[in-house]
């Protein structure tokens, strides 16, 4: 259908186009514009400074990435590996668990969920003020717990091998909430006569989650994994705050920000680096839908 | 229905402490050092206030000048908030139904483009242009002309049977009307959820009122925050404190409207690629 | 006319009322607004609230506007770039350039930051400025001079590489007197070891660990030179880097490395975790252990603040064996420059005029914690001065890294102070062979 059903003759295809106008100019200027403007610096040499020079140089940023840059781009695409497979698992598993155990009637499960949300409204400085304080290793509540489980000290946010799986764990609270109430949204389009069918073919708790639940809930699935990937490849703001990017948690958008913001800041090596990170997010994000549309399908 | 293994009052003891230790705990935790002296902070910062205070509420408030800021960051959120949300139903309806030629091509357009990086730089320099920079009415221009919660309302339109259009169209409802009275209503829960994240995100946006409002008097409170942060930075009784106070404004807002919140998702959850956020862009922190 | 001048003069107003921030006030009847824009540090911003008070007494009509933000999380570099493209800022605090941002040439090194804004001309050239004349040429040439021109006023320098803050009584109590040499400071924690306390307190999550390296460095490769004569040693590092004949495996940095490892030894273990917002409290109230605190010499006010009763002390790292070369190596800091786009370009020479003051400066001095950079005002009277008013007379401007091109890996430009051990995972030979190879790909070699 090429024209809705409003307006006369002659308003009739004008109607649609009215009515996308306004944002999409709105779009065109201050969202599309400013993007296009960064795949264009992407291809210079510019400090980001005004009336400084700027240089088109083609491709020579992106060649930097695969050779002067190479060791730092790998280790950080590492990073953001771990983190990006670590934060969707868990995070799914966490909203998963809370959305089973929390989707019931009554205000005291209002009151829980709303609390298990409640992380994410609060702005990144505030989160990261919140860890800072509790992880400190001498004025934090953790390192008591900490020395009360194991007996020793250890320097949490400061340690190579806990900052990471540290980081994940702040976002995996901040945001399960999230993924919690979107599994419960699931959970409540399953048709009730499905489980009760499976009680009658005598399947248990287990076998019934298994082949009933997990199954129907793959549209919430679906939706989950992608938005958890999505939102733990971009995100840099929580872990710039919680550690730097120090202790081996440079992810590549970190690594964007400090090219584009750091001591020697360079508008065109943080404008491609900016780049890798859409692509890396195309490429992943992709297969994610392809993948996790046709498991839709094939359950 | 089965009989539940966990008897009902286990479960709900275990979602409590669930709640309460796991997630709302460090809050908490932040929010007590509030009611700290700075002294009694650095004596004992793991317990209890003592003694108890209200000082650094106090301090807080007016050293930072958050009273004015605190409605400016008002209009900053609920301006942009509300007129995105009806631009991007505007937006996402015509696309949803498949209206014009070639929507398939605009919507993949959309969620193409919005994945591309932003760029703060470009758009100062575009905002200055515009005779955007440093006054009120430009930043609200620069922050509501856009469709926000697209994706998510195209997945949740299209839960909206098509008939009622036709019907309304043949007694005469206008466009404009229909979607005021007919589409919007339909779409509470979506645009109460919407409502919410896009609240929240203005009101925590730092970055863009940084670079584009230079008069003090028009700050909103979080960059006035920042500055805060900045003069008093071992002082965490006060930071807590002036954090608390920004951050009073969304907890009220969230605690009137969570209600809203799982029927708002379980709405968008029906469609796979709703509600993708827009990549942050560099220096954006939220 | 005569009833005509009021009546326009009233319409002027309300159409000035009518206007969104005050953008098109009436030329001559409104206030002329001078915009001095700094980062956040308390001491230095309660500084120029007060200097921006006594300028507007001085000059009826004017208002200064201060604009400013924390550093983190890239807010200021934000701030500052847009108050540059705006054209609307008149004084503007950026960090010295150092002559290490200006490579020669032949290296085909684009400048970056304020090096940028110098070499396209963005910056008002300050050299012939009176108020020039009351700071010492050569340092402000080495932090902020390019071909001759100064473009900028370098106002703060602090003792940053090997800073030391110590708390005098637990010293005296132990009979230990401030070290000269790096045994002397070894035996010292050793001692402290001994009586079951923790010498070295620091706060690892920002890296305040390199300050010890850099405070051995700065010591070992300025040995036996002049201290007019940084500037060259820097030179001849970054050539000798550029031209390959020097690497970060050479000896002399695993030596630095060695010195590095013995002092680490007696450093807090769980320091690494602890952030630069609580060390300096946490150090300060804690008065019967942790007798050292490496930080930068601007955290005075800071540790004070959390503990005024404290009897603080500092020094300077003795980083070799011989305690003629053990000097005070001072970082430039915060340098006022001039935009070339500045609206109000005299009123802002007449506020660095201001500023420059001896007896504004001294205050200056005083509410950051700066060394001087005016040869005549030199003692605050600032009780942990002391030892570094003592020591003025051999200090040197700190050396500044090999030139690398702009994006090039930190690794680069020296040890990954976060990734070193003991704080990090990596062994010493595996650091520094690391920056060697950065540094071999970013200079082409």
């Amino acid at each position: 259908m090429a024209a809705g059903p409003f307006g006369t003759r002659r308003t009739r295809r004008l109607i649609p186009w009215a009515s996308i106008a306004i944002p999409g100019i709105g779009w065109l200027l201050f969202g599309l514009y400013p993007s296009l403007a960064t795949v264009g610096y992407s291809f210079t040499q510019y400090s980001g400074l005004p009336g400084t020079p700027l240089n088109v140089c083609g491709l020579c940023n992106y060649t930097a990435a695969f050779t002067s840059l190479s060791a730092q781009v790998w280790e950080s695409l590492q990073v953001t590996l771990v983190y990006v497979v670590g934060v969707t698992v868990l995070q799914n598993v966490a909203g998963l668990g809370l959305a089973l155990l929390l989707n019931r009637p009554g205000r005291s499960y209002t009151v829980y969920r709303a609390l298990i949300f409640m992380p994410q409204i609060f702005s990144v400085a505030v989160v990261g003020a919140v860890f800072a304080l509790i992880l400190d290793p001498f004025t934090g509540p953790a390192a008591t717990a900490w020395k009360a489980l194991f007996g020793s000290t250890t320097a949490f946010l400061g340690d190579s091998s806990l900052a990471l799986p540290l980081v994940m764990l702040v976002n995996i609270w901040m945001f399960a909430g999230y993924s919690m109430l979107i599994y419960i949204a699931g959970l409540r389009n399953i048709p009730k006569p499905v489980y009760e069918a499976a009680a009658l073919d005598g399947a248990g708790r287990w076998r019934a989650f298994l082949h009933v639940t997990w199954p129907l809930l793959a549209p919430a699935t679906t939706v989950n994994v992608f938005l958890t990937a999505m939102g733990a490849l971009g995100e840099y703001a929580l872990i710039l705050v919680l550690t730097g990017g120090n202790f081996g948690t440079k992810t590549l958008g970190l690594y964007m920000f400090e090219s584009a913001f750091g001591g020697n800041s360079q508008l065109g090596y943080g404008s491609m680096l900016a780049m890798l990170q859409f692509l890396l997010t195309l490429a992943i994000g992709g297969t994610l839908l392809f993948t996790l549309r046709r498991r839709e399908i094939q359950l | 229905m089965r009989t539940n293994p966990l008897r009902a009052g286990t479960r709900n003891l275990l979602c409590f402490g669930i709640a309460a230790l796991l997630f709302a705990a460090p809050l908490v935790y932040l929010f007590l050092q509030a009611f700290k002296t700075f002294t009694g902070f650095l004596q004992d910062p793991t317990g209890l206030p003592h003694p108890w205070t209200l000082e650094n509420f106090g301090a807080a408030w007016t050293q930072g000048d958050f009273g004015r800021q605190m409605l400016n960051s008002l209009v900053y959120a609920v301006v942009p908030d509300t007129v995105t949300l009806i631009l991007g139903v505007f937006l996402a309806f015509p696309v949803s139904r498949g209206y014009f030629r070639r929507s398939n091509a605009v919507y993949a357009f959309f969620v193409f483009s919005g994945f591309l990086p932003g760029g703060l730089i470009p758009l100062f320099i575009e905002a200055q242009a515009l005779g955007l920079y440093n006054s009120m009415p430009g930043y609200l221009i620069l922050t509501s002309l856009s469709g926000a919660g697209f994706f998510f309302f195209v997945g949740y339109i299209k839960g909206i049977p098509r008939e009622i259009d036709e019907a309304a169209a043949l007694d005469g409802c206008g466009y404009v009307r229909f979607i005021f009275t007919i589409i919007i209503p339909q779409m509470k829960p979506a645009l109460a959820t919407f409502a919410i994240f896009g609240f929240v995100h203005a009101w925590n946006n730092l970055i863009l009122p940084l670079v584009m409002l230079s008069d003090q008097k028009l700050w909103p409170v979080t960059r006035g925050l920042y500055s805060f942060f900045g003069e008093h930075t071992q002082n965490w009784p006060l930071i807590a404190a002036g954090t608390f106070i920004v951050a009073a404004p969304i907890l009220l807002l969230f605690v009137a409207l969570q209600r809203h919140l799982v029927e708002g998702v379980a709405g968008g959850a029906a469609f796979g690629t709703q509600g993708v956020a827009v990549p942050a862009e560099p220096g954006e922190a939220r | 006319m005569r009833t005509f001048l009021p009546v326009a003069a009233a319409i002027t107003l309300t159409l000035a009322g009518c206007t969104t921030g005050g953008s098109t006030a009436a030329p001559g009847a409104a206030a002329t607004t001078l915009t001095v824009a700094q980062w956040t540090n308390a001491g230095a911003i309660e500084f120029t609230k007060q200097l921006n008070a006594k300028f507007e007494k001085a000059h009826p009509g004017v208002t200064v506007k201060l604009q400013s933000t924390g550093t983190a999380n890239g807010a200021w570099a934000q701030l500052a770039n847009s108050l540059l493209q705006a054209k609307s800022v008149d004084v503007l605090a950026r960090f010295a350039p150092t002559q290490a941002a200006f490579p020669p040439e032949s290296t085909g090194i684009q400048p970056s930051g304020v090096a940028a804004l110098i070499t396209a001309g963005q910056l008002t050239d300050l050299k012939n400025q009176p108020f020039m004349k009351n700071y010492d040429a050569a340092t402000q040439a080495a932090a902020v001079g390019h071909k001759g021109g100064v473009y900028g006023v370098m106002a703060a320098s602090y003792a940053a590489a090997g800073a030391i803050w110590y708390k005098k009584d637990l010293l005296a109590q132990h009979g230990i007197s401030v070290p000269a040499t790096f045994q002397e400071f070894l035996d010292a924690c050793a001692t402290f070891k001994k009586a079951g306390k923790t010498p070295i307190f620091l706060s690892g999550k920002v890296g305040m660990q390199g300050g010890i390296w850099q405070g051995i460095e700065n010591q070992l490769l300025m040995k036996g030179r002049e201290p007019a004569e940084s500037v060259d040693v820097s030179a001849e590092r970054a050539k000798a880097f550029w031209d390959g004949t020097q690497k970060w495996t050479d000896p002399v940095y695993k030596e630095i490395g060695a010195r590095y490892a013995k002092v680490m030894q007696y450093v807090e273990p769980a320091a690494s975790g602890v952030d630069q917002q609580t060390a300096p409290g946490v150090w300060a109230v804690k008065t019967d252990d942790y007798p050292f605190l490496v930080d930068g010499s601007w955290d005075g006010l800071t540790i004070q603040q959390a503990n005024p009763k404290l009897n603080l002390g500092f020094f300077v790292l003795p980083g070799t064996d011989d305690a003629a070369a053990n000097r005070v190596a001072f970082k430039p800091d915060l340098t006022w420059v001039v935009p070339a786009s500045a609206p109000h370009k005299d009123l802002a020479m007449q506020w660095l005029a201001m500023f420059s003051e001896p007896d504004n400066y001294r205050q200056w001095l005083r509410l950051t914690g700066s060394l001087s950079a005016q040869p005549q005002v030199q003692n605050t009277g600032l009780p942990w001065m002391d030892w570094l008013d003592a020591h003025t007379a051999g200090s040197f401007t700190q050396l500044t890294p090999p030139w690398t091109p702009p994006g090039a890996p930190l690794d680069a430009s020296g040890p990954d102070f976060y990734k070193l051990a003991p704080i990090g995972p990596d062994s010493l030979e595996t650091i520094l062979s690391r920056s060697a190879a950065a540094y071999a790909k970013s200079a082409g070699h």
